[in-house]
């Protein structure tokens, strides 16, 4: 290799030798270049080696018998291999490379273009062949938007499908380094981050971030059942519907907390219901400063878990995206059905058996008095009648105030270690013990 | 066998068999029983760090097992659950996973069925033709009049514990919320798998504005492929986006003077300066700028300090050898580059400076390789200092 390469080397050396004396005595003998035939051929900004120094018979021999016609002397590809390295075929190969047909591309001669290129710019060259449409998208990937179609395809060979010069993610991970090392960190990953172009168009799509379509659509496609439960809903949480939609809560990507999301799930919940909201039946209250205020939580609280009662998505209930039914008033002729939400995580028999000893505390020997209080046909008294929901500052979160109608009756609830008292406006003072 | 006792499992004793020593046994498991609950009465609660309580309850097969101290298994769960509750049996369908992996690794399952505050007739065939339908194998319980349940002061199904050998309650479990399941299970894999170092990639001190990255990332690639206006757009593009940033400034700095662009060069240099006054980076690329403008033998002099402290750093070395290059003391320089090779086989700088000495010195095809082996090294990817 050394030694042809030395031989061409020498050549092209005598030649511009040769051809520096011919310019200076205004000629170019044994070229075709000259001032006026074939000029243009060295005009351009970047002009192949053996045209620059007039070495033309180097790729061209006269026909027999004529006096100015030429031919190529062998195949594009021999040609051009007789002085180039030979480019390795690959698994993949660029059509016409694979058919030996250099001068598709390239411009034997010279071009305006690094690497002697046929068109203006790389993109041009590639659109020659391949559908423009693709980039005619709203939202385009950097390296498209920059006609830099060679930063992820080789122009030759491949091992990768679509000349790519790196398999799957890894490609991608070229750039977005931030992706590829927080994957490493992260407890889940959303499975089709193993295939990038599940989601995202290389090149460019009409929606954002080069998603193949917007969001929750995109969403959707896997994830039918949420469809069903946003579309579904009764009451619709802003978050699914506004702003980045599904994004607001998850990440696509990967995450540290559970069913990907952005953050741990009750700081999510409260980063936005930390302020009094107007909805349309009524207020939320500012969630952040009741957690604040009353540290007695209630269990899915203690387990910081929202989720745990209300759905995110949409409830079937009416009620504040509540998951299952709950009864919203203080009063109601006990049905086990009403207390759906509740029965999720406690026996439903803490109100259906009238003794125990062992289903609840809330009892005066083995008189249960939550069966006492709820199970009755008419004016059974609901869990809200007694419980804050969410947190207060008493045991067993027991409510300072009972919410009857407009009227706030104190509770005057005191737990002691058998048992305890409550003085309410609904009855005189009762103790109870176990 | 359906609820089978479980290999290598915690103290869980059948004693449908023993009735001799029943007596016994059932004075000592009292007298456990009220000292643990002694102990257990002055914490209040069932939460991590107490003590479990130890009990005795039928298997479905009728078997008398109990659960006490010390637990064999290296790690227990105790599960409440009840066929009623959704959330209860997919707990099950989790664990029963966990346990199929590390039962033979010291996991043991220990599942308290508090169906109802009485067991009624017919309830029992329910769990036992739930457990076959979801293949359960670990031990399945019957708390059949709640003691147990109460035992744990249980207020929601599923309630899962994970207990230690010495009978410590290290994690207790109210429901399936998002964390607190995702942290059991973590616990379980952690105690069983080993560790495996996953290989991180390099991480910088400094941690780019969200979506920089990219660019500089999209710059460096277009830099080792010799497209400079292109690599400029994108550095200039993540200095925009983080003003904080300084790596898009080093490969601007790198490129001006490639292009001996010597004053945007001192510009972008000046700019990292600002954001980290000590940095090594800025104090090399002056003096190889300082070369470049041909004060050589000041740039030799600082040069040969800033080997003094860095005597591996393979650039400056690479710069210092050029520096001897271009005031054609071959020798020296080819000796030092020999030294900076042996340093870093990586970086493309020391082949390319190396081959603007080779050139210097005449030995064209010499310089050729190195400028090949340069084009290469750079090819394959750019890291900035």
């Amino acid at each position: 290799m050394k030694c042809k390469n030395y031989f061409i080397l020498s050549l092209l050396l005598m030649a511009l030798l040769s051809f520096t004396s011919a310019v200076a005595q205004g000629t170019t003998p044994n070229s075709c270049v000259t001032a006026k035939c074939h000029t243009e051929l060295v005009k351009t900004k970047f002009v192949h080696g053996p045209a620059a120094v007039g070495a033309c018979v180097q790729c061209h021999e006269l026909l027999p018998n004529e006096t100015h016609k030429f031919k190529k002397i062998g195949t594009s590809v021999n040609l051009c291999n007789n002085c180039h390295d030979p480019i390795k075929p690959d698994k993949v190969n660029h059509a016409p490379f694979a058919k030996g047909d250099c001068v598709a591309c390239h411009n034997p001669h010279g071009s305006d273009q690094r690497f002697m290129l046929r068109q203006k710019s790389i993109p041009q060259l590639c659109f020659s062949c391949h559908k423009e449409e693709m980039i005619k998208k709203k939202t385009l990937h950097v390296p498209v938007e920059e006609g830099d179609c060679l930063v992820c395809h080789q122009p030759h060979a491949s091992e990768n499908p679509k000349l790519l010069v790196k398999s799957g993610d890894s490609l991608c991970f070229m750039c977005h380094t931030d992706i590829e090392s927080g994957l490493v960190e992260a407890k889940d990953v959303h499975s089709p981050v193993a295939q990038c172009t599940t989601c995202h168009n290389p090149h460019g799509s009409d929606s954002e971030r080069m998603l193949s379509s917007g969001v929750p659509n995109l969403c959707y496609t896997c994830h039918d059942g949420i469809k069903q439960s946003v579309a579904q809903a009764v009451v619709k949480h802003k978050a699914v519907e506004e702003g980045k939609k599904c994004i607001n809560c998850h990440s696509p990507h990967f995450s540290k907390f559970p069913k990907l999301l952005v953050n741990e799930p009750m700081s999510l919940c409260l980063s936005c219901h930390n302020k009094t909201m107007n909805v349309q039946n009524g207020t939320l209250t500012n969630m952040k400063e009741l957690f604040e205020k009353n540290d007695k939580w209630h269990g899915p609280i203690r387990e910081r878990d929202c989720s745990g009662c209300h759905n995110p998505h949409g409830g079937k209930t009416d009620f504040r995206l509540l998951r299952w039914v709950y009864p919203r008033e203080f009063y109601s002729s006990f049905s086990i059905e009403q207390y759906e939400l509740c029965f999720k995580c406690h026996q439903p028999t803490l109100v259906l058996e009238p003794r125990t000893t062992t289903l609840t505390g809330f009892r005066n020997g083995d008189q249960n008095l939550h069966y006492l209080h709820v199970n009755k046909k008419v004016k059974g008294r609901t869990c809200r009648a007694c419980h804050e929901t969410h947190a207060s500052q008493k045991a067993d979160h027991i409510r300072e105030l009972v919410p009857f109608g407009k009227w706030e009756l104190p509770i005057h609830f005191e737990k002691t270690s058998d048992g305890g008292k409550c003085s309410p406006g609904c009855h005189a003072t009762k103790e109870y013990k176990r | 066998m359906v609820g089978s006792v479980p290999p290598a499992a915690m103290q869980l004793r059948s004693t449908r068999d023993e009735g001799v020593c029943m007596s016994s046994k059932i004075k000592i498991l009292t007298a456990a029983f009220f000292f643990v609950f002694f102990i257990n009465s002055a914490k209040g609660i069932t939460d991590a760090d107490s003590l479990a309580y130890p009990f005795t309850l039928l298997d479905l097969q009728g078997n008398k097992i109990s659960f006490n101290k010390p637990l064999l298994a290296k790690l227990t769960v105790l599960v409440f659950w009840s066929s009623w509750e959704i959330d209860s049996i997919n707990m099950l369908i989790k664990l029963q996973k966990y346990y199929d992996k590390y039962k033979d690794k010291g996991l043991s399952i220990v599942s308290v069925c508090s169906e109802q505050q009485k067991i009624r007739n017919g309830q029992e065939d329910t769990i036992i033709e739930l457990i076959k339908d979801k293949k359960i194998s670990f031990t399945i319980l019957l708390d059949e009049d709640l003691k147990v349940f109460s035992l744990y002061r249980i207020i929601a199904l599923p309630t899962t514990f994970l207990i230690s050998p010495g009978f410590k309650i290290k994690l207790k479990v109210m429901g399936i919320p998002l964390m607190e399941t995702q942290n059991l299970f973590s616990i379980i894999e952690n105690e069983f798998e080993e560790k495996k170092e996953k290989t991180k990639p390099v991480v910088k001190l400094y941690q780019p504005q969200k979506g920089t990255a990219r660019f500089l990332n999209l710059a460096l690639l277009e830099f080792s492929r010799d497209r400079y206006e292109a690599a400029k757009n994108h550095a200039l593009k993540a200095a925009e986006l983080d003003s904080q940033y300084v790596d898009p400034l080093i490969l601007l700095a790198r490129i001006s003077i490639d292009e001996n662009k010597f004053s945007d060069a001192e510009d972008f240099l000046t700019k990292i300066e600002k954001l980290n006054p000590k940095s090594e980076t800025v104090e090399l690329q002056r003096l190889f700028l300082k070369i470049k403008l041909q004060k050589t033998d000041e740039a030799i002099l600082q040069l040969r300090n800033f080997k003094a402290k860095h005597p591996a750093n393979a650039v400056a070395l690479a710069y210092l050898a050029y520096a001897y290059g271009v005031k054609k003391e071959f020798d020296e320089s080819l000796k030092l580059f020999a030294v900076a090779e042996n340093i870093s086989q990586n970086d493309y700088i020391i082949p390319a400076l190396k081959s603007g000495v080779l050139k210097l010195q005449g030995k064209e095809e010499e310089s050729r390789q190195e400028l090949l082996k340069s084009i290469d090294l750079k090819r394959k990817g750019i890291k900035l200092d």
